[in-house]
């Protein structure tokens, strides 16, 4: 009735296949982007490629100093998830507030970020992690994936597999939600890491950014404008800017930038 | 190889049962549950997973059918509201909705329960916060979510008290908080809702509609839709003119200042020559399936010559006109009140305040979205109407002379159950209309549900003013006069009530609860490329409140006198009812002074300076704000409405028909779409005649069983259509009194009905109701001049409005980095009359509350000023309350009853919604120092903070 075949791999390399050799082939985890967006016709596909009932790419799995989360674990396994409560604390609590919990026990960590969408929430924590992304084909950095240049991602026919997140000391994410859609309007990632202090930002420029930090007595704190203050252009800018202009996302990023920290000493 | 889950591959478990699904992998399950297997509890309230109605258990989790396809549950199983008790018994949260009255049109109630079971599963001892939060992927429009909270709340800390009023089972009397008739089919996915009938051999309809807000129609192509296999028909303007169809019009006739009427604005059934506005609708595909329709629907091909557009009611006046009848766009040109007095209270006041303000324009979203199901019978010339309508006969008559001249008596007429309206629903629309008429046409039945994107874009909007106002005020404060003028916003076209809102509605409520010697105000009705705007929750009172409010609590801060006492000193007093105001009505009786009091006592206004103190020591700016509110309910009598220029009389009617073995089937015209009326009209009944509650059926909704109707808005349900039916009970009375005087062998002036019998004077003597109702279908001995039965219709004309009050008070904290405003106190203190179920009264005022948080705080529908897009036209983009938005509402009551009506009730559907708005701004004002404009973003209040900084 809706024209869309459904195929359901028994697979990862299977579902790969049907992605290489059926023509108009998408794959589909928990599809709370994807499966709405079919439904208003604004987007298409021929063949969905059910991925969900996968369990090899549900894993969470502590390796040494990394938290290995699979592309397939929904914002609702993450958040609940004993590993990565303790582990990295703040990406649990930045799981547990994405959308609604309805939507957290069906999307996934590798449909988020997959559908390239800027203002998702864990952009902030795998810039500031300097996080790693294992595709099908390759292991690009979450930086990688932003820088100006870059090859889309993920490339036609390729899948998002786990993502690999060093151990910080500590860290703290800080959002503000548009009040409709619940997404970000901006939101401030901060880790004290091996390398010092980092931090990644959503919302405040037309892709996920990285904020310089210095360390003052102690504490980190913003370092320039560097990356921000832009204005914030993205996919929906003209709707965002009705809750956001570019001032005001500048004013939220101190702000939450400010509230990290403190979350982070308290 | 993998899998291709094709028809009848997919294995699941769907409420126990082992399926097998013949949809196919790549179906909705959300439409594999409602068309496939018939489980239409699962209700669908948007297309961009937001509402969360389509709520249901995946493997014992909440989730939203509308985001899963069906080869996603292979091999898993689904649980949906039918489902979940086993047998007749309610499962215990629905128990816990049912007696907290967390339901009110049911539309949203089954997604609710399944995903607060799901929350309820976690086992922990949830606080009410994290409840709120947890109900962040549920949009419920009726209740204010307070009841709900609190129905989850009892289930998850059953040992806590949890206050608020209960649903009791003791019999429906009048002042009890009777448990809803309505709740047992809401709560286990039986609502019946028009989307969820079919009627055999239907096809369905989609609508082609303009992607442009002015443009020349040049032509249409459809010859590639209507060669789509699976099409039956495609209509356009061209057919529409060609079999003589008529536009909608307005029902009410407004005359500007200099007598002309108003001018413009009759809408067609499906747009030609030109399109104007976003999303009108300009073709109709009909095809034997929703999806084939909507492929067909894609292919018409419309050449368009765009036209410059304008959305802007101010700029419009200036534009090119969008109906040639009304140069400048200007419709109408109206005032009220005395001008040339107006101007010596201005010369005299000793201060003048003036203020510029827009009222928002909102969009009303009741959670059910539009459908109608049209049915034309060739053999017998007999048409047939589903329609989600708070008006079943005047769509009647308004869709038979549209449709069918002469056909009003072959036209029934169905609205079931309707999932909110709020105003939107009262109103006949081109859809319903074009349903109809294809189904003649094509000789089948013809369906359409409109989805999200279709209800933001074409049901009515409201509100959208632009003022100016001065108020007038002498050396000690009191209100010598207030001058309005007003840009009012009407869409492209006039809706039914499109003219009479921002006019009587509006200038008619303008002097509020205050003794205002002199009100003049002028109101410009303009139209612009954007959807018609009529009435939504309040209809010109809300408007007309929060100007007043607004203004006053200016006057107050230029002048140096506190608000509430500047409200004290120009109050009407009680002992001066009836109240002549200066701009038309007369209000019967008050007591203002009651409510202001007890309301600031119940908001701790005393100890307001504390918690300020308390707020700043923790960062936080605190404010409190109080409105103070008169609005007017029950339109009548219908003679007024008639000078006024309605074209319909304003009465209500009943019929009460007792069964020869007693029981009593009440037919009446007005329309519950979650009020309660199927429990609050039987309570009346029930008192009226000593019957049993369950002894009393309502019967709403059908032209084709109720006689005569005028259906529910403005407040008028209880306090006109009660009426209807206590007058139809008085004469069933008189006449069950001639029928005990000839049983009991006395005159009929010695018979008194009393507690459900007939006493026979002073000789101890009577006879039971059920009694007389068997002698009267037996009519064995039986007065020779009496006709048998016992079934009386009533029309009841009122003989003025009714006029409930009240008190509104509302504390807020803002975060000055931020912006961010949150509700941490309100108080509503009213005065609706006579309350028959002050359970059901609660909750609307909770949810008029609550929507009027949402235009001060969250709502506003925004058009794009160059292309005249509807920019904010979904739910991801418009912000409806959400739980977590919301604080606990702290209610109570006065009460002067109402003095001439029977039931003496005053309405209180629309009280939280006029009331709350200003209420929420003054308190933002009292905060920060400078007014901001509705609604209240955080970034309009960090913007406000910044610039009084910056000064």
């Amino acid at each position: 009735m809706t024209g869309l075949e459904f195929i359901r791999p028994q697979t990862v390399d299977e579902a790969l296949a049907c992605l290489r050799d059926l023509p108009g082939a998408r794959l589909v985890a928990g599809g709370q982007w994807l499966v709405p967006a079919l439904r208003r016709s604004e987007t298409k596909a021929t063949f969905l490629v059910g991925v969900d009932h996968l369990d090899s790419l549900k894993a969470i799995t502590r390796e040494g100093d990394m938290l290995v989360i699979g592309a397939g674990a929904t914002h609702a396994d993450i958040a609940g998830s004993a590993l990565v409560r303790e582990a990295i604390p703040a990406l649990a609590a930045l799981a547990g507030a994405i959308g609604d919990r309805q939507v957290r026990h069906r999307g996934t960590i590798g449909g988020a970020i997959g559908s390239h969408d800027p203002l998702a929430d864990y952009w902030g924590a795998l810039l500031a992690l300097d996080a790693a992304i294992e595709t099908s084909g390759r292991t690009v950095s979450a930086d990688g994936v932003w820088s100006p240049g870059a090859e889309g991602f993920p490339v036609p026919g390729e899948m998002i597999l786990r993502v690999r997140l060093p151990i910080p000391k500590r860290a703290a994410y800080e959002k503000a939600a548009h009040p409709a859609s619940g997404q970000a309007l901006v939101g401030v990632f901060v880790a004290e890491t091996e390398k010092g202090w980092q931090s990644a930002a959503v919302g405040v420029n037309d892709r996920p950014v990285r904020i310089p930090l210095v360390e003052v007595s102690g504490a980190p704190a913003f370092a320039g404008e560097a990356e921000t203050g832009g204005g914030a252009t993205t996919a929906s800018g003209r709707v965002l800017g009705v809750h956001a202009s570019a001032a005001y996302r500048a004013a939220l990023f101190h702000v939450l930038l400010q509230r990290a920290v403190a979350r982070l000493s308290g | 190889m993998p899998e291709r889950l094709d028809s009848n591959a997919i294995a699941c478990t769907v409420n126990g049962r082992a399926r097998r699904l013949g949809s196919g992998g790549g179906a909705f399950l959300v439409d594999v549950l409602r068309d496939e297997l018939g489980l239409t509890g699962t209700n669908v309230g948007c297309d961009t997973a937001q509402c969360g109605a389509c709520t249901v258990h995946l493997d014992g989790v909440a989730v939203k059918a509308c985001t899963l396809l069906a080869g996603q549950v292979e091999g898993r199983e689904i649980t949906t509201i039918e489902g979940l008790a086993t047998g007749a018994a309610l499962h215990p949260v629905q128990e816990a909705f049912r007696d907290c009255h967390a339901l009110q049109c049911g539309y949203c109630t089954p997604g609710m329960v399944m995903n607060a079971v799901d929350l309820l599963a976690g086992g922990n001892p949830l606080s009410d916060e994290s409840i709120r939060a947890g109900l962040k992927g549920n949009l419920c429009r009726c209740t204010g979510y307070q009841n709900i909270v609190r129905a989850i709340a009892s289930c998850a800390r059953p040992s806590e008290a949890h206050p608020g009023l209960r649903a009791s089972d003791t019999g429906g009397r009048i002042g009890e908080p009777q448990r809803r008739s309505e709740d047992a089919r809401f709560l286990t996915g039986r609502g019946r809702y028009t989307a969820n009938f079919s009627l055999p051999g239907q096809a369905h309809a989609v609508f082609v509609r303009s992607p442009h807000a002015f443009a020349r129609i040049i032509r249409i192509n459809a010859d590639r839709a209507r060669a789509l296999p699976g099409i039956i028909g495609v209509l356009t303007g061209d057919e529409v003119a060609g079999d003589g169809l008529g536009k909608l019009g307005c029902g009410w006739m407004v005359r500007s200042k200099d007598g002309s009427l108003m001018r413009g604005g009759e809408r067609p059934i499906l747009a030609h020559g030109h399109v104007r506005y976003v999303g009108e609708a300009v073709a109709i595909v009909v095809g034997e399936t929703r999806e084939i329709a909507a492929q067909a629907a894609a292919l018409v091909d419309v050449a368009y010559e765009r036209l410059a557009s304008v959305v802007d009611p101010m700029l419009a006046r200036g534009s090119d006109a969008l109906h040639e009848v009304a140069p400048r766009n200007i419709c109408f040109d109206w005032e009220i009140g005395d001008a040339g007095a107006l101007q010596r209270a201005l010369a005299e006041a000793a201060h003048v305040t003036e203020i510029e303000l827009t009222n928002n324009r909102l969009v009303p979203n009741a959670l059910e979205p539009r459908a109608a199901i049209g049915s034309h019978d060739r053999s017998s010339d007999e048409y047939l109407l589903y329609t989600t309508s708070q008006n079943p006969h005047l769509a009647r008559k308004v869709i038979s002379e549209t449709v069918g001249p002469g056909d009003e008596h072959r036209l029934r007429v169905i609205s079931p159950d309707v999932g909110g309206g709020f105003g939107s629903k009262i109103f006949v629309y081109p859809e319903e209309c074009a349903c109809l008429w294809a189904s003649r046409r094509f000789g089948v039945p013809v369906k359409w549900v409109a989805t999200r994107t279709e209800s933001f874009l074409t049901d009515t909007h409201g509100r959208d003013h632009r003022t100016k106002a001065r108020l007038a005020l002498d050396g000690e404060g009191q209100f010598l006069g207030l001058s309005v003028q007003t840009v009012a916003n009407l869409g492209a076209y006039l809706s039914g009530f499109g003219a009479f809102v921002p006019s009587f509605l509006y200038g008619t409520m303008l002097a509020g609860p205050y003794r205002t010697p002199v009100v003049h105000c002028e109101v410009q009705g303009v139209f612009t490329n954007t959807a018609p705007v009529d009435a939504y929750r309040g209809a010109g009172r809300p408007e007309a409140t929060f100007l007043v409010e607004t203004i006053i609590d200016e006057a107050a801060r230029e002048m140096g006198i506190d608000p509430v006492d500047l409200r004290r000193r120009n109050l009407i007093r009680a002992d001066e009812f009836p109240f002549q105001t200066p701009v038309a009505l007369e209000y019967d009786v008050g007591d203002y002074a009651a409510h202001l009091g007890l309301a600031l006592a119940k908001a701790d206004h005393a100890g307001f300076a504390a918690r300020r103190a308390e707020a700043a020591a923790r960062g936080k700016l605190r404010g409190i704000g109080v409105s103070c509110y008169v609005e007017a309910c029950g339109i009548g009598p219908s003679a007024v409405a008639g000078i006024l220029g309605a074209d319909v009389g304003l009465w209500e009617s009943s019929t009460l028909r007792f069964t020869p073995s007693g029981k009593l089937v009440v037919l009446t015209g007005s329309h519950s779409h979650g009020q309660g009326h199927e429990t609050s009209f039987a309570q009346l009944v029930a008192d009226k005649f000593g019957l049993p509650f369950t002894d009393i059926s309502i019967v709403h909704g059908d032209t084709g069983i109720v006689p005569m109707g005028m259906g529910t808005y403005g407040s008028r349900s209880l306090v006109v259509g009660g009426s209807a039916i206590l007058k139809a009970a008085d004469k069933v009375i008189a006449k069950g009194r001639r029928i005990a005087a000839h049983l009991l062998m006395v005159p009929v002036e010695e018979i008194a009905f009393r507690d459900g019998q007939f006493h026979a004077g002073e000789r101890n003597r009577s006879c039971s109701l059920k009694e007389v109702v068997q002698a009267a279908y037996k009519a064995h001995d039986y007065p020779v001049d009496l006709e048998p039965g016992l079934e009386e219709t009533a029309f009841y004309d009122p003989g003025n409005f009714t006029y409930p009050s009240g008190t509104h008070v509302c504390e807020i904290e803002i975060d000055p980095e931020t912006g961010e405003t949150r509700i941490v106190r309100f108080t509503a203190v009213d005065d609706f009359g006579m309350v028959i179920n002050p359970m059901i009264v609660e909750g609307q005022v909770h949810g008029g509350i609550a929507q009027g948080v949402g235009q001060a705080l969250l709502e506003e529908a925004l058009y794009d000023p160059h292309t005249g897009d509807f920019v904010t036209a979904s739910l991801r983009q418009y912000a409806l309350p959400r739980a977590s938005d919301l604080p606990v509402f702290d209610l109570g009551s006065t009460v002067t009853v109402c003095t001439h009506n029977p039931v003496g009730a005053k309405g209180c559907g629309e009280a939280g919604a006029i009331g709350a708005p200003p209420a929420v701004m003054n308190a933002i004002r009292d905060a920060i120092g400078v007014r901001v404009a509705m609604p209240a973003r955080p970034e309009r209040v960090w913007k406000a903070l910044q610039q009084s900084v910056a000064e």
